[in-house]
């Protein structure tokens, strides 16, 4: 018979709550009663080892004949636990070629001669006149108030306010800026952005074509090409492109007396008053930068981790996408950081790239039998680059390929001329009060540039 | 040293500058015409005459018209090297200086501005006061210098470029970037460089002396007796030691054997090996120590305490101080061993095992 003590806790309806004593009764006396591990009805049939991990295994279990269990490494889910894989074994490092990475922080120290060097074009720094020549013919009934009002909006009459960085100016490194609310940099500058294109879009009743265009926000761009043996990889997240369903026709079409369009008459005289022989005349002036000791793959920086082949943004190969426009616009950088040089270098080589892209595609032999043309305009707050580009050649590793691309730059163009800036000492302090203020009263406007941007639109319509 | 005041201004507007004047000449051949290739017209901007009439019969691939006649060597300068001369560089960064420490130093050469720490005058061991007057002041980058101007020792020499010239918070001389080929480097500017100049290096000593123009390298028995020197190196390999500063120069007085006696500027007397690599020319910046800082708050941004000296006992310690001459210093060329890493040898004497 077992003594009064041995019998506590054990009948739960006879005994009073063990209070503090439970502790001490555990000690003795406690279990865990482990649940059964049983199969369920729908599997009872079957012949299945339970597997637990907290026990030793059945002897009398029967062999494991289905696939073993791998642990899952390096699932995505769960990356953030796991330190991070070091370079050499991500997937797409290349191990045996290196390439000279192009991205859109890179900065060419000798400007548009080491570009067109890089890709085999030749400048002219004015806009065709093919362009030139419809700068006025179309216009919106309003447009310069229109576009008024867009700065305003951008810069005073848009209702978000959140902390800005700090600012700093380069000529004292000690000066302290307050602590800022208002609009930031992205949006004033998509505000201006899209705004202008949408007004631009708005013409679509008379030209229909406009509305078979898209514009695509923030996707990616890269490919690599060959120069003189030396493999060049481009990389950079487009901000804005706009698309269309026909591809743009070339500006000259006679390159030294070699037929490019097909079905044209053949005129061997180029006349002064020919807009196509204009350029070919001046195009045999220009000599290519002479950098002696220097490469010009100097500024660019070897790569191992890349990704082959082409991407534009679009995955699927649709074959009625052709690129019109790339927007460069970019939040981070303020005006006095780089010089124009360097960002007609950087805008040079991508819109060259794209073109590539895009040749790549229509012509997989290599050989071109029209040449392509893509358009670009860069923009950041108030100032305006425009660029058109004209590939004629896929071959960049003969020296004695005479054939060369086309770009024409207008560079320059300020939307309004009077915006206070903090790298030289200027009378207005350059505090987001007092830009508004200032931009409110006297804005100085600049009706040309839309002109520009209206016309450059308006490409490859009709 | 003022410079750290102006130093971003120059930036901004140099880079300006470069780009309007135009920062690289352009020479007469052109893609169009035959393939000249091999000529090398370079006549703007280079006030280079050299004297070695060596036909430059390089074996070039034709294929590449920018990769003619042009000598590719790697930076000699690495985290190694300064690991093996510098009694300084510790695991918790390079003590660059008694005033700034460069956190983490890569394993090659860059180009690109370090980020730097002050120590305030305190000492990296005991974390005590070393040195006074040193703390406060604006921040500083620091530029990785390439002080090893290493050239081929036969055939033609290595021609560069120079592509900007700019400023540096913690030199007092100029600083040139320069380049060829791939590899940019930095060095100290010579007087009159220009942007767009060219400059050679050879390791070459031919029987007759070289002629010399200002910029260009080559070792100390190569060139004629009075020359104006600087970046001076000890033993061959070593990096520039002597003559380092803005404004300085050294003169080559003898030659003995295979020996040369150079003046330094500080009127001492050196004989080093004729192997030595040295620069030609008067180091940039002369008007360095004619700077009046103007006010006191200027030194307190170089990151200069003030000096105790109203109500100190004066000693005759720094008076007029006439000495005699040092007699000339002689370098060998056995490289003095710095080791880093104290080894106890006595396990037993350690408290704590």
């Amino acid at each position: 018979m077992p003594k009064i003590t041995e019998l506590r806790g054990l009948f739960k309806p006879f005994t009073k709550p063990l209070h503090r004593q439970w502790k001490w009764v555990w000690q003795e006396k406690g279990k865990f009663n482990e649940p059964k591990l049983t199969l369920p009805k729908a599997l009872e049939d079957r012949q299945i080892n339970i597997i637990d991990p907290l026990h030793e295994p059945d002897p009398n279990a029967l062999p494991d004949e289905s696939t073993p269990w791998i642990s899952p490494t390096r699932h995505p889910m769960f990356e953030y636990l796991v330190p991070p894989l070091p370079r050499e074994q991500h997937p797409l490092f290349h191990h045996d070629r290196s390439v000279f990475l192009f991205d859109s922080k890179t900065r060419l120290h000798a400007g548009v001669d080491q570009a067109c060097l890089l890709t085999k074009t030749i400048p002219f720094y004015e806009l065709p006149q093919s362009i030139k020549q419809t700068l006025g013919q179309v216009s919106l009934p309003d447009q310069d108030d229109l576009i008024q009002s867009y700065i305003r909006q951008s810069i005073a009459y848009d209702a978000t306010k959140e902390h800005l960085p700090r600012k700093k100016s380069p000529l004292k490194q000690r000066r302290s800026f307050r602590i800022e609310y208002g609009i930031p940099r992205s949006r004033q500058m998509s505000i201006v952005l899209e705004n202008m294109i949408y007004l631009c879009e708005s013409l679509g009743g008379h030209y229909p074509d406009l509305f078979k265009r898209h514009l695509y926000r923030n996707i990616p761009f890269y490919t690599t090409y060959e120069r003189y043996g030396e493999l060049i990889h481009l990389r950079k997240q487009n901000e804005y492109v706009l698309t269309s369903h026909i591809p743009l026709s070339p500006i000259v079409k006679r390159l030294d007396k070699l037929e490019i369009t097909s079905g044209n008459n053949t005129n061997e005289q180029i006349t002064s008053h020919d807009p196509n022989g204009h350029y070919l005349i001046q195009a045999n002036d220009y000599q290519f930068l002479d950098m002696y000791p220097i490469y010009p793959t100097i500024d660019l920086s070897l790569e191992q981790l890349y990704q082959d082949g082409d991407e534009q943004g679009w995955k699927q190969r649709k074959s009625n996408e052709y690129v019109h426009t790339i927007f460069h616009v970019s939040n981070d950088e303020l005006i006095h950081e780089a010089t124009a040089d360097e960002r007609l270098a950087r805008m040079i080589m991508f819109t060259f790239g794209s073109a590539l892209v895009q040749a790549r595609q229509l012509y997989p032999n290599g050989i071109l039998t029209k040449p392509v043309t893509i358009q670009s305009i860069f923009f950041l707050d108030e100032l305006f680059h425009f660029i058109v580009f004209q590939l004629n050649t896929l071959n960049y590793n003969d020296t004695n390929d005479k054939q060369c691309n086309y770009v024409w730059i207008d560079k320059d163009n300020y939307l309004y001329d009077n915006r206070p800036s903090m790298v030289m000492h200027n009378p207005v302090y350059g505090t987001e009060r007092n830009l508004q203020r200032y931009v409110l009263e006297k804005l100085i406007y600049n009706p040309s540039v839309f002109q520009k941007f209206l016309a450059l639109y308006l490409q490859g319509v009709k | 040293m003022y410079s750290i005041i102006r130093n971003n201004v120059a930036r901004v507007l140099q880079r300006d500058l470069t780009s309007i004047l135009g920062s690289l000449s352009r020479s007469t051949t052109t893609n169009t015409t035959s393939p000249s290739i091999e000529t090398r017209k370079v006549d703007d901007n280079s006030t280079k005459s050299d004297s070695q009439s060596s036909d430059i019969t390089k074996t070039t691939d034709v294929k590449v018209p920018w990769k003619a006649n042009v000598i590719e060597m790697p930076v000699a300068m690495s985290s190694q090297y300064i690991i093996d001369n510098f009694r300084e560089h510790r695991e918790s960064g390079f003590y660059y200086d008694h005033r700034i420490i460069i956190p983490k130093m890569p394993e090659k050469y860059t180009v690109k501005p370090f980020e730097t720490r002050k120590t305030g005058g305190n000492h990296p061991d005991t974390g005590r006061k070393e040195y006074r007057r040193v703390g406060g002041g604006l921040k500083k980058t620091w530029l990785w210098i390439d002080t090893m101007r290493q050239g081929p020792k036969s055939g033609p020499p290595l021609v560069e470029r120079v592509i900007r010239i700019m400023n540096s918070d913690c030199h007092t001389a100029k600083v040139a970037l320069i380049g060829h080929g791939n590899t940019p480097r930095y060095i100290l500017a010579t007087e009159n460089l220009k942007v767009g100049d060219l400059v050679k290096t050879s390791g070459e000593i031919p029987k007759n002396p070289v002629k010399a123009s200002e910029g260009d390298a080559y070792p100390v028995g190569a060139l004629p007796i009075g020359t104006i020197v600087n970046c001076v190196e000890g033993y061959p390999g070593q990096g520039a030691k002597y003559a380092i500063n803005a404004g300085t120069y050294a003169t080559i007085m003898k030659r003995i054997d295979d020996r040369c006696i150079l003046q330094l500027p500080t009127k001492h007397e050196i004989s080093i090996l004729e192997q030595c690599m040295v620069t030609v020319g008067r180091l940039s910046n002369v008007e360095h120590n004619e700077f009046i800082y103007g006010k006191a708050g200027a030194t307190r941004l170089m990151g200069i305490r003030p000096k105790l000296g109203l109500f100190h006992p004066k000693t005759s310690r720094f008076g007029r101080r006439p000495f005699r001459p040092r007699p000339i210093l002689v370098i060998t060329g056995e490289k003095p061993e710095h080791p880093n890493v104290l080894k106890l040898q006595h396990p037993s004497l350690d408290p704590y095992r």
